[in-house]
This record gives structure tokens, C-alpha cells and sequence, in this order.
């Protein structure tokens, strides 16, 4: 909205409803109120009727004439003596469409002269017809006063209850009247003079600030103050006004006024000290008041404000009213408010939602009233409550008829006559009746004969104010079916706790007897399951509390229901395993989802304990079963077996623990001697010995200590292989190692020229160790060439082959086998030997099977006495990690 | 030359043969031999008091040993002795190969070498250069 318009509106308005009668349109208004409102106006209809007046008109008139300006009466009744006809012809030629103007002088009841000019124009109504006159009046005296003689004005100054002093431009006095020193313009004690400065006259604590007041007018301003004059022992409130005299545009002297005002001034603390009693009763109102001014400004009269919104109760607290309107609230606030504007004094209601400072919204209820032609208030009065509890309560009362409205429950209530007085869709669709078919009627329609004493006695209980618990029945419906339902009775009371009767609340429960029933027959079939089953099958309270046990359960553990039932039985399960068993137990509870498998021990009857393998499952939710499921079995057996098994494996890995540990301790301290055996004979190696017995002897010693140092290397050997946990690996090729390998033994190859057969293209390399590799090659083709037959070459045949499992290994020779039936079980075993061959030390096959089971391959043998060997190795083909 | 041997080792026939060839290779002027670890520390303890600055210029030492073996000397030796008979040098003399125990010893800052038994006079000859 225009500022203007709103601020002008308030007043078009008050304009609009004094002339509503004739509704008037095409008033400029605007430019009425813009140029006239400030003077004396009058308004007049056709009959010469006053329909209205300024403020200004009534005071002047009252001033003069002495009497009030009442609206209705007629304007000939107000015109000076011997004027009406002159008053008369003004408006009537107004009426004719012209606008006019005048000056008169009159004189007044006090003989004085008073001027006045006056304009008129015609209103306008609908259809352009005239329909009144508007008079403006302005009082021209003052202007013909400056004019008039110097006697005249004296006349004036003596006459007028005013003081005056007229000053030149210098200060210096020219005129005074009386009250001019009664009234405190000039000092007291001074013998008044003309033509003196006027300063001479001032107390010296006011000459400073009368100078300045002095230059002020003389730059063509007025300055206006109020002061109060002690006058005897009254305080007289004095408005002093001083204003330059102009004349021909230039100002020619000052005039000073001084007017007793302590009437006005008693009269203005009266109304501040009324308006302050008021504001203490708003203060305390619990009402939301505020006034909206034509500025739209916003003043709140009421502390409320703080309490119910938040905001400090100061202009520069409170933020825009508008803005601060529930957005679906704000059309019809604009509406009411619009509403209020052109209906001036009428209470227009509205209801909002506001928002406070914390950001929610409160809601109010209200009235906003147009005062704006009243002058003492000229806002809009906004009187409003915070009705948000009674808003909630009826949203919340709302919500509940919806509630109760939209139920599947039927909902009935009764009166103290057993008539139905509602009767919600719930109940029409459960029982058949239509509220309309049923309300009026009795209860007992829809309670079967063999069930009325029942109603009878709920009622009666009801009255006695006891309890009545929710309990379950029967009830007839229109088609005279027996329902089964569920039903809760209970008062409604009146405001005096008195019962006015009985609300019904039923659920149909026919589905859920039916459902009921197939739990029973649930039930049975588990009970049946539960007597037949293979396991042992115990049912137990949360509390751990046995409450069925199966035939099998009963078997297993040799006890008898007594034994059992209806107690807690954990003083059966071995102490070792309670924890297992609690913590069982708790998986299950905390997560009924969960089956929690364990082994454990229980006492059976003939005092043993009995390995089970149990498992807990919670069918606590099942209202089948309502209970921790424990299903077990005996185990016993197995579980002796597993132990012993367990027990001969610890045995055993004792044993070999301790082998370990003797052959490391072996090895270490054969170790020591033998190194000093070693250095022995290297120092009798320099020594001369003539003896030859001796020399035989010291030789003798020298090689069975060096085939010591070599048995003792390849049991060391064999042991770091099999503690080793990390051995490389890497991709090699076997026919470089191989021909590595036939280098190094080149002496005796030479010696002995075999045949040797090599086909490496079918598998070219293998993942394994370089170390081992070797040491297998050289280990195979060593053992070829020991036990080969003397009567025939040696041919040896060394392939290899791949396979989804891995690389195969062949090595064939023609030599002099062995009765594998015989010796297959320790073929590869330690010191192994077959044959009486001097050099074999029966090390190389079990050293062949220690390095290539070590990295996960296998060997095997074949063999032909007479006819000649074959191992066939196996890689495997991924390497293994440690 | 060295001038004061000092030989711990549990095994007297081990002594006699180091005894036999040090002489043989006129290895040391002086051999002393302490059959543990806790003889050789009781022996440096000795030293220690009299504040003599004629002490062993170089030990070989075996590393299993009973009452003390050659580990718990080296670090007794280390935090307590070497400060004041910083020329010591100590070789290992072990029956044992593995090579986590070669490193081990090595790391020790008066340790110089670590031979395999059984020691020989070209092992001799080789330590010359080191002492």
C-alpha cells in the first residue's frame, strides 16, 4: 500500500463516514485535507444543515460568539445577526455549481473586530450531483491588526488577557501592555520605560538566553517556549511566543506574546497522569493491545508483548507486524484490517497466527478498531489474546472426534438410561446400525439375552465409580450374528465428576479367537513333536526355569520329570562349562533371531557326566511356544574319542618336541668334540711319523673323523631344512641345473660313461628352491651310479611332465632295484640301506624326501630287483608360502 | 703378536688344542684361559681393581657355556668393562653356524670375528692382520 494513501486514509475516511449519507465520491479529498483541514471548515448539506465542522470552526465560534456548533442544526442558526439572508445567499449560489469567495469583519460581542475570509465550494455526490457545500474559514485578523494605528493596537494590548512587548530590530522597547511585566515578559522591579533596551529589563540569569532568542527572530523565525512564572505563591505555567514583525517583506521589529496557559497546563498533567493509570491497567492486562498509527507504526500498550513474544517492548525492538504474520494468515488480516480502515470505530475481529521471536507461531484472537478520527488515539487499535492453548486444545479435540470418527473400534456412549447417545463408523460397521437407525434406542439392541445380567452389573459398577477391566464378550449385531469382542467400559463425568454415563469401546476379536485357536493347535503338534523327537528337547523360562522336557531329553539324562520340571537345573552343568552355557544362554536372550550352538557337560543320574552338544534358540515371541528352546544330544562317545585323540596328538607333539630338542643337542654337542678331533688331526698332519703302524693308525683316525664330520653335516643339514619356516623360491630351469649338477660329479661320469636320456621340453622349469634342487638332482644321480649293475652300462632317463596339479619329475635308471614289497615302508626312511654298498650311508633318499615335502611335493618309487628304479617326484605348483 | 690371549671355553681339550696351537704359531706371548663367562668377568672385576693396563689384547670365546655363557659376558663386558679396556678385541669361537647368531655377535663393537670350530693356523695367520 502507498504510504500516503494509508496515512491519508484514516482521515478520508472519517470524511467519507460524516458524509456517508449522500456517498460521496468525487470530493478531491485529498486536496481538501491537504489544504484545509488545518483551518476552520464546515460542512453543509442541501437543507443548509451542518453535517459537519473542523475542530477549529467549533473553538473560534465558541471563542466569539460564545455558544457550541451542534451537527443536525441548521447553519442560519450560527450567522451573525442580520446576516442569514447575505449567509444564505453564499451557499445557495455555491449550490449552483460555483465556487466563491469572501472577507467579511465582524463584530464581536466584545466589540472587537474580528475578519474572516471564506471559500466556497460545491460537493459533488454520485451522478455529479451537488449535494452539500464545503465552507473553509480563516480568520484574517491578525493580518488587518498590523495594519491599524498605533491607538488601536494599544486599545488591543490593554484589552487582551495576552502580554505583549513590541520591540524594534535593535531590541529596543516600543510597546507594552500591562501584563507584559504581570506575565513575566519584562522584570519585575524596573519601572517600565520605552525606548530603553529591552535586556535592561531581563534578570540576569535570562539575558543570555533571551539574546539568542532575540537573534533567532531576527533571521524569521518564531520560538515558542513554556515557563513556568511564580506569581505570589501560585506557579503560573506562561507560553511565550516571540516572532518577527514583517512588513513589505522585511522585518521591522519583534513581537513578544506571553499566555496564561496553567489551565491548560493543569489540564495536560491530568491527562498524563490519567494516561499513566491507564497505561498501569493495560500494564497488567493479560489482553495483547496495540495501536497502529497512519505511519504504520506500531506501539504496543500492553508488557505482554515481551512475555508472549519475546520482543522487548520498545519501538526499535519490535520488528515489521506484517512480517511477522503466519503467511496463511496474512491475506485475511489485510482483508479485516482493510475492513477496519473504512469502518472507523467498529470492532472488526480476526484471528492470527504471529511469530515470536524464538520463531514459533502464537496464536491470537482479536479485534482491530479504526480510532483514527478520534483524535486523543488516531491509530488503530489492535486488542488481541493468546489463544494458542485454546487453539491447541481445539486442534487437539478435533484431532480426537477424527480419532474416535474414524476408529475400526466401534465407540458408543450410553446415558444413565442405558439409551444410546453416539454412535461412531466404527460401530455401524461392527454391528450393522446406522447412528441414525440406533441413537435414542437402547443398549441392550445389541446385547444378547444370556449376556444382560453382564451389562447389568458393568453398569452398575460403573455408577459405583469402580474400575471395570477391558474384558471379552459377545454382542448381536442387526442381522443377529454373535460377534466375539473385546470391551472397555468406562464414566463419562460431567464437570462435577458426576457420571452421565458410559462410553463403550469394543474390538472385534473374532479373527483374533480364530487365530487363537490355531495356536492351540500349534500347540499340540508341538507337544507331539517335542514327546517323539530324537533329540533331547528341553523348554525353559527366561528365568532358566525347565518347563517341558522331551522323552529322548528324559533318556539322556536318566532323570524323571519331577527330577526336573519347574526348576532351575544349572547345579547339572560341569562348573568348567557354566560360562559357556550363561554366555549361550544371554546370545539367545539379547537376540532372540539367534541359535547359539556349544558343547557341554551335564550330570546325568547314574553320576556321570554326559557330553551334549546343545543349542539354545528363544521362541519367546512365538505364543506357540513362549520359550528358550534348548535341543540337545549325547555326544558322549565322540567327544571321548575327540579327547583322546587330542590327548595322544599333545602326547605326541611332546614327544617330538623333545626329539627335536635331542637332536639339536646331539648335533651340538657331537659337534664340539668332533672340532677338536678335526684340529687334532690337521696338527698331525705336519708331524713326521716313522712308524708305520702308527701312520696306518693315524690315518685310519683321520678318515673315520672326517666320516663323522660329514654324517654330522647331513643331520644338520636335515634339521634346518625341516625348522626352516621360509625358503626361496623362484622359477628354474632344469636343464641348467642339471647339467650343474653333472659337472660337479664329471670325475666319476667319466669313469663310468653312462647313457643319460634327458627330455625336459614337456615342463622346461619349476617353482622351487635352488638349493634343494640341486641337492635332489646330485642326490638322484649319485644313488643311479652307487647301485648300478656292474654287468651292464648304466643308461639313466630323466624326463619331465606337467599336469593340472603341477611338474613330475621321472628319473629311471637300469641299476640293481630293490624288493619294494619288501622295503617300501622304509624306503625313504633315515639310515635306510638295502644293499651292502660301502658308500652309502642310506642319507640321500630321506634327504630327497625331507627337501621336497617341505615345500609341499611327494615322491614315490617304483622298483625291479635286477631291473632298475624309477622315482617319480612331484612339484607343486604353486608356490608355498611359509 | 699378541701379547695376552685370553681363551674362555668350557671344554679343557678345546683349551689344550687353542693352547697347542697358538704356541705352534706363535700366535700370543701369554694365554690365559677362564672355563665360563663368569670366571672371565670375575677375572676382569680383578683387572679392574688393580687398574692394570696390562690386560688381554684379544678373547676368543666359546658362546654355550654353563654359569655364564658368551652372550651374558659380552653384555656384562660391554657395560661394564669396555669403557676401561677399550682395546679389547673379541673373537667368537662356536661350534654353532646359524647366521642370526653370527650377526648378533657381530654387532657387538669389541666383537671382531666369529669363526667356526675347529680353529686352524691359517685362521690364526688371518687374525694377525685384524689385532
Amino acid at each position: 500500500m502507498n504510504e500516503d494513501v494509508v496515512s491519508a486514509a484514516g482521515m478520508m475516511n472519517h470524511l467519507t463516514s460524516q458524509l456517508n449519507p449522500y456517498l460521496i465520491e468525487q470530493i478531491d479529498y485529498k486536496n481538501i485535507l491537504a489544504n484545509y483541514v488545518e483551518d476552520s471548515y464546515l460542512i453543509v448539506d442541501t437543507n443548509l444543515h451542518i453535517v459537519d465542522f473542523g475542530i477549529n470552526f467549533r473553538e473560534q465560534y465558541l471563542k466569539y460568539f460564545g455558544r457550541d456548533v451542534k451537527r443536525g442544526t441548521s447553519i442560519l442558526d450560527y450567522a451573525p445577526q442580520g446576516r442569514e439572508e447575505v449567509v444564505s445567499s453564499f451557499y445557495k449560489w455555491a449550490m449552483t455549481g460555483e465556487t466563491l469567495e469572501n472577507e467579511v469583519e465582524l463584530p464581536m460581542p466584545n466589540k472587537t473586530l474580528i475578519s474572516y475570509k471564506s471559500k466556497y465550494r460545491p460537493i459533488y455526490g454520485k451522478n455529479e450531483k451537488i449535494v452539500g457545500v464545503f465552507v473553509s474559514t480563516i480568520n484574517t485578523s491578525l493580518e488587518r491588526k498590523a495594519g491599524q494605528t498605533e491607538s488601536n493596537l494599544k486599545a488591543i494590548f490593554d484589552n487582551t488577557s495576552e502580554a505583549f512587548l513590541l520591540l524594534d530590530t535593535q531590541g529596543i522597547i516600543k510597546a507594552f501592555n500591562n501584563n507584559a511585566r504581570l506575565l513575566g515578559l519584562l522584570g519585575k522591579e524596573q519601572e517600565l520605560e520605552e525606548d530603553r533596551y529591552i535586556l535592561d529589563f531581563i534578570e540576569d540569569d535570562r539575558k543570555a538566553i533571551i539574546q539568542t532568542y532575540i537573534n533567532e527572530v531576527l533571521t524569521g523565525k518564531t520560538v515558542q517556549y513554556d515557563r513556568p512564572y511564580l506569581q505570589g505563591n501560585s506557579k503560573l505555567w506562561i507560553n511565550y511566543s516571540i516572532s518577527p514583525v514583517i512588513e513589505n517583506g522585511q522585518i521591522k521589529g519583534i513581537c513578544a506574546t506571553g499566555r496564561d496557559i496553567t489551565a491548560r497546563k493543569a489540564a495536560e498533567e491530568e491527562i498524563a497522569k490519567r494516561e499513566t493509570k491507564l497505561r498501569s491497567i493495560l500494564a497488567n492486562s493479560h489482553d495483547f493491545l496495540f495501536l497502529y498509527d497512519e505511519d504504520k507504526k506500531i506501539e504496543f500498550l500492553s508488557p505482554i508483548i515481551e512475555k508472549v513474544f519475546g520482543y522487548k517492548n520498545a519501538a526499535n525492538e519490535i520488528p515489521n507486524i506484517l512480517n511477522n504474520i503466519h503467511p496463511d494468515d496474512l491475506e485475511s488480516v489485510i482483508t479485516q484490517l482493510h475492513k477496519a480502515f473504512i469502518s472507523p470505530e467498529e470492532p472488526i475481529a480476526a484471528s492470527l497466527r504471529m511469530r515470536c521471536k524464538s520463531g514459533n507461531y502464537v496464536w491470537l484472537e482479536g479485534t482491530f478498531t479504526n480510532m483514527l478520527m478520534v483524535k486523543e488515539v488516531n491509530a488503530v487499535v489492535g486488542n488481541f489474546k493468546d489463544v494458542s492453548e485454546r487453539k491447541a486444545s481445539e486442534e487437539n479435540q478435533a484431532f480426537l472426534a477424527a480419532i474416535i470418527n474414524n476408529s475400526d473400534d466401534a465407540i458408543v456412549s450410553i446415558d444413565t438410561d442405558k439409551n444410546i447417545m453416539s454412535w461412531n463408523k466404527g460401530a455401524e460397521k461392527m454391528y450393522g446400525y446406522t447412528s441414525a437407525e440406533i441413537i435414542g434406542k437402547s443398549i441392550y439392541q445389541i446385547v444378547p439375552l444370556s449376556l444382560y445380567h453382564e451389562e447389568d452389573s458393568v453398569f452398575d459398577k460403573i455408577y459405583k465409580g469402580e474400575v471395570v477391566r477391558s474384558f471379552e464378550t459377545r454382542r448381536r449385531t442387526k442381522w443377529d450374528k454373535l460377534i466375539d469382542i473385546s470391551l472397555t467400559t468406562s464414566p463419562i463425568k460431567d464437570s462435577n465428576n458426576k457420571v452421565i454415563g458410559v462410553s463403550k469401546i469394543a474390538r472385534d476379536i473374532s479373527e483374533k479367537k480364530q487365530a487363537e485357536e490355531k495356536i492351540r493347535s500349534n500347540e499340540r503338534r508341538f507337544r507331539s513333536l517335542l514327546k517323539n523327537s530324537n533329540d533331547g528337547l528341553i523348554l525353559m523360562s527366561l528365568d532358566g526355569v525347565m518347563l517341558e522336557i522331551s522323552q529322548t531329553g528324559k533318556h539322556i539324562l536318566g532323570y524323571d520329570e519331577t527330577e526336573l520340571l519347574g526348576k532351575t537345573r544349572y547345579d547339572l552343568v560341569h562348573p568348567d562349562d557354566l560360562n559357556k552355557v550363561a554366555d549361550a544362554f544371554m546370545d539367545v536372550v539379547r537376540n532372540s533371531e539367534k541359535t547359539s550352538y556349544f558343547e557341554y557337560r551335564s550330570l546325568a543320574k547314574d553320576g556321570n557326566y554326559k557330553w551334549l552338544e546343545a543349542s539354545y534358540q528363544s521362541l519367546l515371541n512365538d505364543p506357540a511356544v513362549g520359550a528358550i528352546v534348548v535341543n540337545f544330544r549325547d555326544i558322549t562317545e565322540r567327544k571321548n574319542l575327540e579327547i583322546e585323540r587330542e590327548k595322544l596328538i599333545d602326547t605326541l607333539n611332546i614327544k617330538n618336541t623333545d626329539l627335536r630338542n635331542f637332536s639339536f643337542i646331539i648335533s651340538h654337542n657331537l659337534r664340539a668334540p668332533l672340532s677338536n678331533l678335526l684340529g687334532f688331526v690337521s696338527l698331525l698332519q705336519d708331524i713326521n711319523i716313522e712308524d708305520s703302524m702308527l701312520k696306518d693308525i693315524c690315518e685310519s683316525f683321520k678318515t673315520s673323523t672326517m666320516q663323522l664330520d660329514n654324517t654330522l653335516n647331513d643331520l644338520t643339514d636335515i634339521i634346518l631344512i625341516r625348522e626352516n619356516t621360509f625358503v626361496e623360491q623362484k622359477e628354474l630351469k632344469f636343464e641348467e641345473f642339471f647339467t650343474q649338477v653333472k659337472s660337479q660329479i664329471s670325475h666319476s661320469l667319466q669313469e663310468i660313461q653312462p647313457e643319460i636320456e634327458i627330455d625336459f621340453k614337456n615342463a622346461p622349469a619349476v617353482f622351487f628352491n635352488e638349493a634343494y634342487l640341486s641337492s635332489i638332482l646330485m642326490n638322484l644321480l649319485t644313488n643311479a651310479i652307487k647301485y648300478r649293475a656292474y654287468e651292464r652300462p648304466l643308461k639313466i632317463k630323466v624326463e619331465t611332465q606337467k599336469d593340472t596339479k603341477g611338474v613330475v619329475l621321472s628319473f629311471t635308471d637300469n641299476g640293481i632295484g630293490f624288493d619294494v614289497k619288501r622295503y617300501k615302508e622304509r624306503i625313504f626312511g633315515l639310515y635306510q640301506r638295502f644293499h651292502d654298498r660301502a658308500y652309502g650311508k642310506g642319507l640321500g633318499l630321506f634327504m630327497i624326501k625331507t627337501q621336497i615335502e617341505s615345500l609341499g611335493g611327494s615322491i614315490e618309487v617304483e622298483s625291479t630287483v635286477d631291473v632298475g628304479t624309477t622315482f617319480r617326484l612331484r612339484f607343486n605348483a604353486l608356490p608355498i608360502s611359509a | 703378536m699378541v701379547k695376552r690371549l685370553l681363551c674362555v671355553d668350557d671344554d679343557r681339550i678345546t683349551l689344550t688344542f687353542i693352547k697347542l696351537l697358538v704356541t705352534k704359531a706363535s700366535f700370543a706371548q701369554e694365554i690365559i684361559t677362564k672355563m665360563n663367562g663368569k670366571e672371565a668377568i670375575d677375572y676382569y672385576g680383578e683387572l679392574s681393581a688393580s687398574s692394570t693396563e696390562n690386560y688381554p689384547d684379544l678373547v676368543f670365546l666359546d658362546l654355550n657355556m654353563p654359569y655364564m655363557d658368551g652372550w651374558d659376558f659380552l653384555d656384562e663386558f660391554a657395560s661394564n668393562y669396555y669403557q676401561q679396556f677399550n682395546k679389547t678385541k673379541i673373537v667368537i669361537l662356536s661350534s654353532s653356524i646359524t647366521a642370526s647368531e653370527k650377526n648378533k655377535a657381530l654387532a657387538y663393537p669389541m666383537v671382531v670375528n666369529y669363526l667356526t670350530k675347529p680353529l686352524t693356523i691359517g685362521a690364526l695367520q688371518d687374525l694377525i692382520a685384524l689385532v
